[in-house]
């Protein structure tokens, strides 16, 4: 088997495992079947879009009433398999997610097809991968997001031409309209630019400039809309997290401090694995006799391989002695982590942190495997043989067949030990995806039964809800899961109660 | 350890744990798409009692309409007891500690009779679980006495 085949047969692998996991989970009640519903009644495409224009005073996503509506005419071409056209389009896109993941990593060789193994436990082990799989609105904008800035990269790496500039074009203008953090795809085409990669010409980064200034038209003097404000949506401060009247309270006089803190906090979320949310976690509640092992355990496998990609950023290059940070993947990474961020000023949430948590994943491919190489020529120290009775006179006691290579020997073996120590980590936070998105489908099949009548309210009331009883009856009878079955300390390894 | 073997090593060590994953999970998903039935990590109840203890409220809703929610069941709640128990559906969802789950079962069924409260009552007042103590308190707020009830550990 060749490195390239072994590599895509790993990606196959892990794109099998994720989307069946998120095709087991059932449309969500809460954020779904209102916008389903509400969509449905739209007459056309057209309808839902305009629709979507003005949806909210915050926020504009109109693309994802359009994907609703979309979905929903496939749904109903199938024979209303609401289940099959909506979880299946969000297992696609997350298999399509890490097979372009592997498209933009291009393993060539063993160390590369080793270093993807690792790389693809950093994908789908950090936390911000595991809210874009989890919850669907109903349609996962991050997700999408996500998707669209890895192929902006890849058309930024392929040879160009005007189908290149105009298919980064539409996807900045389809990425922008789905969620505001689509506008990072700006920020990805120049930073893959200034690193000297020539996919898309100048003259497009130009154009997709123009057309961020007319999304600002559009959203400003158009529509009206305001920006999120203090108080949005809850989000954390400190060890706390906070509702939104305590952030009013506390924040009110003084937003640009709860800004700086959640930018910063978001900055920090993706390498540090902290804070969640703007909530520090790990340092929330200690308990004697139950030490988080899932904090100690997240923390310390970001803090590795953190230091690794800051290891390889601050490395030169062979060619031509440039700084690796100034590689296209790291500088990309950097603007992506930067403008996500930015986005999120508001409030934090993980998941509009996601795609920079997906080129994080892809410097840790290119830093691990410069990373292997390094080890791999790691220099046979050898150490003079101890001699019972040295003779001073004789000149051969410095001889190079005198000495053994034993230090080598322990340092290698050392390296191999802690190698296998921190892949294994990963392997288990990679682990704690499966067991999340098996809760976040036991969750989602239980709200089918407690958010609606007679134990709660319904989202929308029964008498309008057309689609609501079919739906309800697909998640009732697929997607079977109980993860409270399970050993419960698997649960709080993977930080869930 | 000579250069070959380190670097064979060295490789194994980054790709396996990677690897086994992506073997172990990708045929449990292969197992999830073609039989809707994962082979690691989503284990299902066997009964409807066992799904009442496991906060399984759809499960309890799909399993009632071809079950007796009255008949005992082994009942495995490893968030809750030590050991599997045989329980009435009513009595796991005591266990589940979730009030809701106590009104689906009988919602669904199941008979609460004044021995079965009183049982109930007495699991309760051993967990001392709030909710499940003042849903069933408003039921019967008299003196309680659990001499004789058998409360699963």
């Amino acid at each position: 088997m060749s490195p390239r085949a072994a590599a895509w047969l790993l990606t196959v692998l892990f794109a099998v495992a994720v989307s069946a996991s998120v095709f087991r989970i059932p449309i969500q009640v809460s954020d779904s079947v209102e916008i389903i519903e509400t969509v449905d009644r739209a007459p056309s495409v057209a309808a839902a879009f305009t629709e979507g224009l003005y949806a909210s005073r915050t926020m504009l996503r109109p693309m994802r009433q359009v994907g609703t509506k979309i979905l929903l005419a496939i749904a109903h071409g199938i024979g209303d398999r609401f289940n099959l056209a909506f979880r299946g389009f969000h297992a696609a896109t997350a298999a399509l997610l890490i097979v372009l993941f592997t498209y933009v990593a291009r393993p060539r060789d063993w160390t590369s097809v080793a270093a993807l193994c690792f790389a693809m436990l950093v994908l789908t082990g950090l936390h911000t991968f595991g809210g874009m799989m989890r919850e669907a609105y109903p349609i996962n904008h991050f997700l999408l997001i996500a998707i669209y800035g890895l192929a902006v990269f890849a058309i930024a790496e392929s040879k160009g031409g005007l189908l290149a500039d105009v298919a980064a074009c539409v996807l900045f203008v389809v990425a922008s309209l789905t969620l505001e953090s689509g506008l990072v795809i700006l920020g990805i085409g120049i930073a893959a630019c200034v690193a000297g990669l020539r996919g898309i010409s100048r003259g497009a980064l130009v154009a997709m400039a123009l057309l961020a200034a007319g999304y600002i038209v559009l959203r400003v003097p158009v529509l009206h809309m305001i920006g999120n404000t203090v108080g949005e949506r809850q989000t954390g401060f400190g060890t706390e997290m906070l509702n939104t009247s305590q952030l009013r309270e506390r924040f009110g006089d003084t937003p640009w401090l709860l800004y700086g803190y959640t930018i910063l906090g978001s900055m920090l979320t993706v390498p540090f694995s902290q804070p969640i949310a703007g909530q520090w976690t790990a340092f929330e509640r200690w308990d004697p006799g139950a030490p988080p092992l899932f904090f100690l355990n997240d923390i310390g496998t970001s803090l590795v391989v953190t230091g690794i990609i800051v290891w390889y950023m601050t490395r030169r290059r062979p060619p031509d002695g440039r700084r690796r940070w100034r590689d296209p993947a790291p500088l990309v990474m950097l603007a992506t982590l930067a403008g996500s961020a930015v986005l999120s000023y508001a409030y934090a949430k993980s998941e509009i942190m996601s795609a920079a948590g997906v080129f994080y994943a892809l410097v840790v491919y290119f830093a691990v495997r410069e990373l292997a190489e390094v080890l791999v020529r790691l220099p046979e120290v050898r150490l003079p043989q101890v001699r019972l009775k040295p003779d001073t006179t004789d000149e051969s006691t410095t001889d190079e067949s005198t000495h053994e290579p034993v230090v080598s020997a322990f340092r290698r073996t050392i390296v191999i030990l802690v190698v296998l120590f921190v892949t294994c980590a990963w392997a288990w936070r990679a682990m704690g995806l499966q067991y999340r998105l098996q809760r976040g489908a036991f969750d989602a099949r239980s709200e089918w039964v407690l958010r609606l009548p007679p134990y709660s309210t319904p989202p929308v009331p029964l008498s309008e809800a057309r689609l609501t009883p079919k739906m309800l009856d697909e998640a009732l009878h697929r997607g079977r899961t109980n993860p409270y079955l399970l050993w419960p300390p698997y649960a709080r390894l993977w930080g869930e109660n | 350890m000579d250069a070959a073997r380190y670097r064979t090593l060295l490789m194994v060590a980054l790709a396996a744990p990677g690897a086994v994953v992506a073997l172990l999970t990708g045929v449990s998903g292969m197992s999830a798409l073609v039989a809707d039935r994962p082979l690691i990590l989503a284990p299902v109840p066997r009964n409807a009692a066992e799904a009442a203890g496991n906060r399984d409220v759809a499960d309890v809703l799909v399993m009632s309409n071809a079950t007796d929610m009255n008949a005992r069941a082994e009942a495995r709640i490893p968030l809750r007891l030590h050991e599997p128990n045989l329980l009435t559906p009513l009595e796991a969802a005591v266990i589940s500690e979730r009030a809701y789950m106590i009104r689906l079962v009988r919602d669904r069924g199941a008979r609460l009779d004044a021995e079965e409260l009183r049982t109930l009552r007495c699991i309760a007042e051993a967990r001392k679980d709030r909710g499940t103590m003042a849903y069933l308190t408003a039921i019967d707020a008299g003196p309680l006495n659990c001499e004789g009830v058998k409360i699963p550990y």
